[in-house]
């Protein structure tokens, strides 16, 4: 029996420029850990080897220091870790592995396939075929020479790819790096080790795309884990269980709100949410200036608690009412503006719009200054 | 507001107090002459409510010379419905006091009341300012101020636009203009002002969004070129991984050493050849060598029919010199006789030229002896007449001075003469008797006669006695002396010249000038004939006579005359000469040359016959003859073999020769070059390999994509920045135009009913004409209808004719103070000899204006023109007959 974890794109190395370097740094430094994690989690569950399908850099470039960061955070798991390049991070002339060779700080314990063939783990019953990316994008199918790849006999066959698997992933359909969808039983693998879409997918009975660990994105496709999957014997089904690992949940929200209680609503949802979420919120319908206020006053609060607010509230209008109008006090020519403003942002007047905040922030000011 | 008494005392020039009563609700026109008071009546109002009653700083309202006084000025007035009594006192009892209906205020609190009350400011310290007057600064039109409207509108500004929005209810804004300028300053912050172009924080913002940018395509540059040279090392290591599989520059090299192989082979081939074909030049020698006493031989026979030949021209050339010097030697002896004979010729002409000029020479001397002797006898004849006439001269000698003292002599001698006879009696006779005659001093006195007598003299007269005569005078006498003196002095003169008298003087004088004439012609004469004096003529004479003498001996002495008189000239002569001799000097050379050829011709001879017997000898010897043979033969042999030598060579060239050894050599060149080449393309790749690995590291260790990802972050976030500072400065564009667009609409509609009583008036004084208001309610150009022009050049106010802005100024003032009678305001009007200006039309026209404001509001009217307002429809009150009454 052999049992292993199988994970894919670490990205490691990546930026997160929507973000501000607030949490852009800790949402980069979160993927280091999650690393850490993973090798605890193989520590822990005392499998035999690690299987990483690619991508397990983001970038060729990154700096030395993230190079050396990413092998010493394998270091709690001492044994194998058999490692592909993916489209990110693919085995050129000159590329991250080549520069971690010069480094010299590839790990003993490291398997780098950066050439398409087997490696033997004869001592834990284990042959992997590797089909590394060898350019930043190829059209043809790597894994083809799998079904001519003779293995060892009485080692498992164990296949480890990166690309997209034809036919099955609708939002690639086009993409580049293909595999059959019926690799596993055209080149009689045990167990075909995917890596490149970033959800957790299973493709058929043998052949299973891990995911990221770490989420990178709004799209909720299930990361943010990784699989164990044990083999009793070659032939045998493996058996599969997926561990979360992600540090950080990420959720995409839409709201409407048209009424003083859809702030409120919102503000429930909003107070579920911790540190360890990242949250895309994206705000519509229109709020008269009392529960804008409101809103802002959520938001803000919101914005300190939560590891990251993304905010679109473009398509939110402002619609002062009457009363509104009138606790600004807004007399003479200035309701007539006030009044022009609320007219046009109706019309999808983003300027409008504006200039109606602005006017009403003034005018609130104004009075707090009367006030005080 | 309705004022109904005013009382001043100690006032300027009212020492005593003055008092006006009863002023009715509209109209109330006073008139007084200049310096009546008038004006300080309006001073004294003004001060009542302007001034402070504690200042100190109005003493000119003080009597003039009264330190002491107080002025004091008290007022009563109805407005609102309530009755006020303002009592004012300045400078000495300084007090306040303001009485509403059953209310009384003091100093301050009253001031400040009648401040909220008329709408004016208090100064804070010392006299009132115009921009304090507020409302009544407006309506309380001074003398000469009528014109003037601007400054006064603006100091009211205020307070009648209180007095509009209050007719206007909340329409008007209490904070518009505050949020206004607030939009203005904030959207000034990212906007300019006129272009609105980005500034600012906006304008940061795009500057930093275009740095980003431009560094973004930077990196991604230098990440593609990465890309590349990653690519190209993939490349250039597959292309040595070739290399070193097939080792392609060693088949090349193979094949080099082969092509040498070959090449070497001919090489020593060629060498063989070369040293074979050097035995040609040694037999090639000995071949020349005979070659050349064979043809030696042949060239000394062709010597000796050469000098055979020679032999027999200088034989010939030997009798024909001999020839040729007898005829030499004729000619030359001819030449030498010919040369003899023109000698002698020529010494012949000599000597009959000789001859010539000597016989030329005597008869020239005895022609200048002839010349001399004729010179000679008129010499000595000139010789003689001239000594005669000298001798002449020297008798008459009478020079121009001794004539010049006889003729003085002789006139003296008359003028006594004349005086005597001038002083002598005078005796005139005269008798006709024929008797005796009378005697005088014993003289007969016949007929008529006179005499002078100059000494007593006796008259006999015969028969009678006798009669003595005495001149009388003794100056008779003197004059006698003088006479017997002057007479002696010229007798003298004359004895001693030899003359006897004047005229003889004269003409002997004029003769000695004739000869003296003479004698110097003949001078003349005698200095040409002899110059060196006739002895020198002589001299030479006789000298002459002998020269002929010996020229005559000379001829003689020259043998005979030629008999032939037919000789040459002279010239002809001697060239003659000439030529002889050079045709003898040419003949005898001719001569000697002839001699010295035939002995050349001799020698000639000699020599070749010498010459042609040696060579002969040697020809004709055994030996010679043999020596030749054997070269002959010799050389033949020598010939066949140098021919077998040759055609060896030619075969072995022509084998060297298919072998084709400069290919060979190119093959060699071309195959170690495509060796060095491939080899050297091995090495540039694995150099290039190493470059590029060098540049990969280093460009690797600069995190060209974690650069570009943050690059791309900051520019993104760059450009929602931008975004946001674009939307947030256009929304405070449009909120800055919309506030400035309803701001302006609203102030239209404030102004509408100020706007709607100057058209009241606007159409009593202007009918057809238009007025708007400025933001600031200030009347603005006037347009008249018709003409579609504005009143004025620029159209404004100021632009106005003196005159209309005058009528526009009141009529402005009346819409005013309608507007605040509107607005429940207290209104009074003041005009100090205001319409001056105005023409009796416009000034009618006026008066109509005033009546109709008099039925809203009262109207002080003080004027000095009381005619010019007869027909306001209300009385004059004179202030000097109120001063008169007080």
């Amino acid at each position: 029996m052999t049992r292993f974890l199988h994970t894919a794109d670490w990205q490691i190395g990546r930026q997160y420029g929507r973000f501000a370097p607030d949490d852009a740094i800790p949402l980069a430094e979160a993927r280091f850990l999650t690393v850490e994690r993973i090798a605890a989690l193989a520590r822990e569950r005392g499998v035999d080897a690690v299987l990483v399908a690619g991508d397990v850099f983001d970038a060729q470039t990154v700096s030395e220091r993230t190079l050396r960061r990413l092998f010493n955070a394998l270091a709690a798991f001492a044994g194998p870790w058999v490692l592909i390049p993916g489209n990110h991070d693919a085995a050129l002339a000159e590329s991250v592995w080549t520069r971690a060779r010069r480094f010299n700080c590839i790990p003993p314990n490291v398997h780098l396939i950066d050439r398409p063939g087997v490696q033997a783990f004869p001592d834990i019953g284990l042959a992997v075929l590797g089909a590394p990316l060898t350019q930043r994008h190829t059209h043809s199918d790597l894994t083809e020479p799998f079904d001519t790849l003779e293995t060892p006999p009485g080692l498992l066959r164990v296949g480890l790819a990166h690309g997209s698997v034809q036919g099955l992933l609708a939002e690639e359909v086009d993409s580049a790096n293909p595999i059959a969808p019926d690799r596993a039983r055209r080149a009689r693998l045990d167990y075909l080790a995917l890596g490149d879409w970033h959800g957790l997918k299973q493709i058929d009975e043998r052949t299973w795309y891990s995911g990221t660990p770490e989420p990178d994105r709004f799209k909720s496709n299930a990361p943010g884990h990784v699989l164990e999957v044990e083999i009793t014997a070659p032939g045998a089904l493996p058996i599969v269980t997926s561990h979360a690992v992600a540090r950080f949940r990420w959720h995409e929200q839409a709201e409407m709100l048209s009424l003083p209680g859809d702030v409120d609503r919102l503000g429930e949802a909003l107070a579920a949410l911790g540190a360890q979420d990242v949250l895309s919120l994206t705000l519509s319908g229109r709020l008269d200036l009392a529960a804008h206020q409101r809103l802002q006053a959520l938001l803000g609060e919101a914005a300190g608690r939560l590891r990251s607010l993304q905010l679109d509230a473009e398509a939110l209008r402002l619609a002062p009412t009457e009363e509104d109008v009138e606790a600004l006090r807004a007399d003479g020519y200035l309701g007539e503006v006030l009044g022009e403003l609320r007219r046009r942002q109706e019309g999808e007047d983003e300027v409008a719009r504006e200039a109606l905040t602005v006017l009403a922030a003034l005018l609130r000011e104004r009075q707090q200054e009367v006030n005080a | 507001m309705k004022l109904q008494r005013l009382r001043i005392e100690q006032f300027k020039q009212f020492r005593q107090p003055l008092e006006l009563v009863n002023l009715e609700p509209g109209l109330n026109l006073f008139t007084g002459p200049n310096e009546s008071g008038k004006s300080t009546i309006v001073r004294a109002i003004r001060a009542a409510f302007f001034e402070r009653y504690r200042s100190s700083s109005v003493k000119e309202l003080q009597p003039w010379g009264d330190g002491g006084a107080s002025p004091c000025v008290e007022l009563d007035f109805e407005t609102g419905g309530s009755r006020y009594r303002l009592h004012k006192q300045f400078l000495q009892r300084k007090r306040c006091r303001l009485q509403v209906d059953a209310l009384a205020l003091e100093n301050d609190d009253a001031e400040q009341r009648l401040c909220e009350l008329l709408g004016f400011q208090l100064a804070q310290r010392g006299e009132s300012k115009p921009e304090h007057w507020g409302i009544p600064g407006l309506l309380w039109i001074e003398q000469g101020g009528s014109h003037q409207i601007r400054d006064e509108v603006q100091h009211a500004t205020d307070h009648l636009r209180t007095a509009l929005q209050g007719s206007l209810g909340e329409v008007a804004s209490t904070a518009g203009d505050d949020v206004l300028s607030r939009v203005r300053e904030q959207r000034n912050e990212l906007l300019t002002e006129k272009k609105g172009e980005p500034r600012g924080p906006y304008l940061d913002a795009l500057r930093q969004r275009d740095e980003l940018q431009a560094a973004l395509q930077d990196t991604q540059q230098r990440l593609a070129q990465y890309r590349e040279q990653v690519d190209r090392l993939g490349q250039v290591q597959a292309e040595i991984a070739l290399d070193e599989a097939e080792r392609p520059w060693e088949p090349f090299q193979r094949q080099r050493q082969e092509a040498q192989q070959q090449l070497d082979a001919l090489q020593l081939a060629a060498e063989q050849l070369q040293r074979q074909r050097e035995q040609l030049a040694p037999l090639d020698r000995q071949i020349a060598l005979l070659q050349q006493q064979i043809d030696a031989h042949a060239q000394q026979q062709r010597a000796l029919a050469q000098r055979e030949q020679a032999l027999g021209a200088a034989l010939q050339a030997q009798e024909l010199a001999a020839q040729r010097l007898e005829p030499a030697r004729r000619r030359a002896q001819d030449a030498r006789q010919a040369q003899l004979d023109a000698q002698a010729l020529l010494e012949r002409v000599r000597a009959q030229q000789w001859r010539a000029s000597l016989r030329r020479e005597q008869d020239a001397a005895a022609q200048r002896v002839r010349t001399l002797d004729t010179a000679l006898a008129e010499a000595q004849a000139h010789g003689t007449e001239l000594a005669r006439l000298r001798e002449e001269l020297q008798r008459q000698a009478l020079d121009a001075a001794q004539l010049k003292e006889l003729r003085a002599l002789e006139q003296r001698w008359r003028e006594l003469e004349l005086r005597r006879e001038a002083a002598a009696t005078q005796l005139r006779w005269h008798f006709n008797h024929a008797g005796a005659a009378p005697r005088l001093d014993g003289e007969p006195l016949e007929g008529k006669g006179g005499r002078l007598l100059l000494q007593p003299a006796v008259l006999e007269l015969p028969g009678f006695g006798q009669v003595t005569v005495t001149p009388g005078g003794a100056d008779l006498e003197k004059l006698a002396a003088q006479l017997a003196d002057a007479m002696a002095t010229l007798e003298a003169l004359r004895r001693r010249l030899g003359v006897e008298t004047l005229a003889e003087a004269e003409a002997r004088h004029e003769r000695q000038r004739v000869l003296a004439g003479r004698i110097e012609t003949l001078q003349a004469l005698l200095a040409q004939l002899a110059p060196r004096g006739v002895p020198a003529l002589q001299a030479e004479r006789d000298e002459l006579q002998g020269r002929i003498a010996a020229l005559e001996a000379q001829i003689a002495a020259l043998p005979a005359a030629d008999a032939d008189a037919n000789l040459p000239p002279l010239a002809q002569a001697e060239q003659s000469l000439k030529d002889a001799a050079r045709q003898w000097e040419q003949a005898q050379a001719a001569a000697q040359q002839a001699q010295s050829a035939l002995a050349q011709a001799q020698g000639a001879v000699e020599h070749a016959q010498r010459e042609r017997e040696a060579l002969r000898l040697a020809l004709e010897s055994e030996e010679a003859r043999q020596a030749l043979e054997r070269a002959q033969a010799e050389r033949l042999a020598l010939l066949r073999q140098r021919e077998d030598l040759e055609s060896l060579l030619r075969a072995k060239q022509a084998d060297i020769e298919a072998a084709r050894p400069e290919l060979l050599k190119q093959d060699v060149l071309r195959l170690s070059r495509s060796a060095e080449v491939a080899y050297q393309q091995y090495q540039e790749r694995r150099r290039e390999r190493e470059a590029l690995q060098i540049r990969l590291d280093e460009a690797g260790a600069q995190g060209l994509e974690d650069a570009l990802a943050t690059q791309r972050a900051a520019l993104e976030r760059s450009q929602r920045h931008c975004g946001e500072l674009q939307r947030r400065a256009q929304a405070l564009d449009l909120l800055l135009n919309l506030l400035n667009e309803k701001r302006r609409a609203l102030t239209q509609r404030l102004q509408a009913p100020l706007q709607k009583h100057l058209n009241r008036y606007l159409a009593l004084l202007f009918p057809r004409a238009r007025v708007e208001l400025d933001e600031t309610l200030m009347p603005g150009p006037l347009r008249r209808e018709g003409n579609g022009s504005l009143d004025g050049e620029g159209g404004s106010f100021e632009q106005l004719s003196f005159g209309a802005r005058e009528q526009m100024g009141l009529i402005s003032r009346l819409a005013y103070a309608d507007l605040l009678k509107e607005a429940g305001r207290p209104t009074l009007i003041l005009l100090d000899d205001a319409l001056v200006h105005s023409d009796a039309g416009r000034l009618a026209a006026m008066k109509r204006i005033l009546f109709d404001a008099a039925t809203r509001h009262q109207i002080l009217v003080f004027s000095c023109h009381p005619e010019a307002w007869r027909d306001l429809g209300v009385a004059a009150r004179s202030i000097e007959a109120l001063r008169r009454g007080s």
